[in-house]
């Protein structure tokens, strides 16, 4: 049933945890959990980032392999990680964050301490592409996401370079 | 054989004591995957840049098909 398709856990709401039982139960299943696109084609290579594009190009050998059934199940990031790998800060209740990551793009995420009591929660947001205009100088001073209590999330737009 | 993917001879002993095969591999040589991959119903795999950031994908790739060669059958890449 899986065979060949993403399963993307997050943000399909129909995706059950009996899915994923399924899916794993199958004699033949090749599951790349870190299941990641390749950055670097979809930043027209102005961004390279081996973590995600590494993986894409693994997976684009395994699907040329015939295995009798595959699962390529997508995770949604732990948004803690937005703190830990991108210029972040508070303001007031909200998360400000900084990310190359462009136009439009609907990003599933995760909040660790839910994961904890099984639930998940979700945030979408609609992501600018940003270059320079982030508040990395407050950076530092932001004491850690797990101690705060986030209500929203902001995306400062940056000006796009221009080539 | 001095060690065994940062496996000790000491503890390469103490697992054979235990019951387990222990068998050689090495990514940089595909061939010894197949071999060790040979009669394993699963495989876990996990590669990362940081480690070997030149060689990830070429290890990935390789892994992969050896495990398919061998007959591997479920494989997790994560």
């Amino acid at each position: 049933m899986l065979h060949g398709q993403r399963l993307r856990l997050g943000s399909v709401t129909s995706c059950s945890g009996n899915a994923i039982s399924e899916a794993s139960n199958k004699t033949f299943v090749c599951s790349p959990a870190s299941t990641l696109p390749n950055l670097t084609a979809a930043s027209e290579g102005r961004f390279n980032v081996p973590f995600f594009s590494n993986k894409a190009a693994i997976e684009e050998e395994i699907r040329k392999l015939e295995f009798a059934r595959t699962t390529y199940v997508e995770l949604g990031l732990f948004w803690q990680n937005l703190y830990e790998w991108t210029p972040a800060c508070f303001e007031g209740d909200a998360l400000i964050i900084a990310a190359p990551i462009s136009g439009d793009a609907k990003m599933p995420f995760v909040d660790v301490r839910d994961l904890v009591h099984k639930l998940f929660i979700l945030f979408y947001f609609f992501l600018n592409t940003i270059t320079g205009r982030c508040r990395a100088q407050n950076f530092r001073e932001c004491p850690r996401v797990q101690q705060r209590q986030v209500t929203k999330m902001q995306i400062i737009e940056g000006k796009k370079k221009k080539n | 054989m001095d060690a065994i993917g940062g496996c000790s001879q000491a503890h390469k002993q103490e697992l054979e004591k235990e019951g387990l095969e222990v068998v050689t591999m090495d990514f940089a040589r595909p061939e010894t995957m197949t071999k060790a991959f040979e009669g394993a119903y699963g495989l876990f795999m996990y590669t990362t840049p940081f480690e070997c950031p030149e060689e990830e994908v070429q290890y990935g790739v390789d892994a992969a098909r050896a495990a398919f060669e061998a007959g591997v059958r479920h494989v997790v890449f994560r």
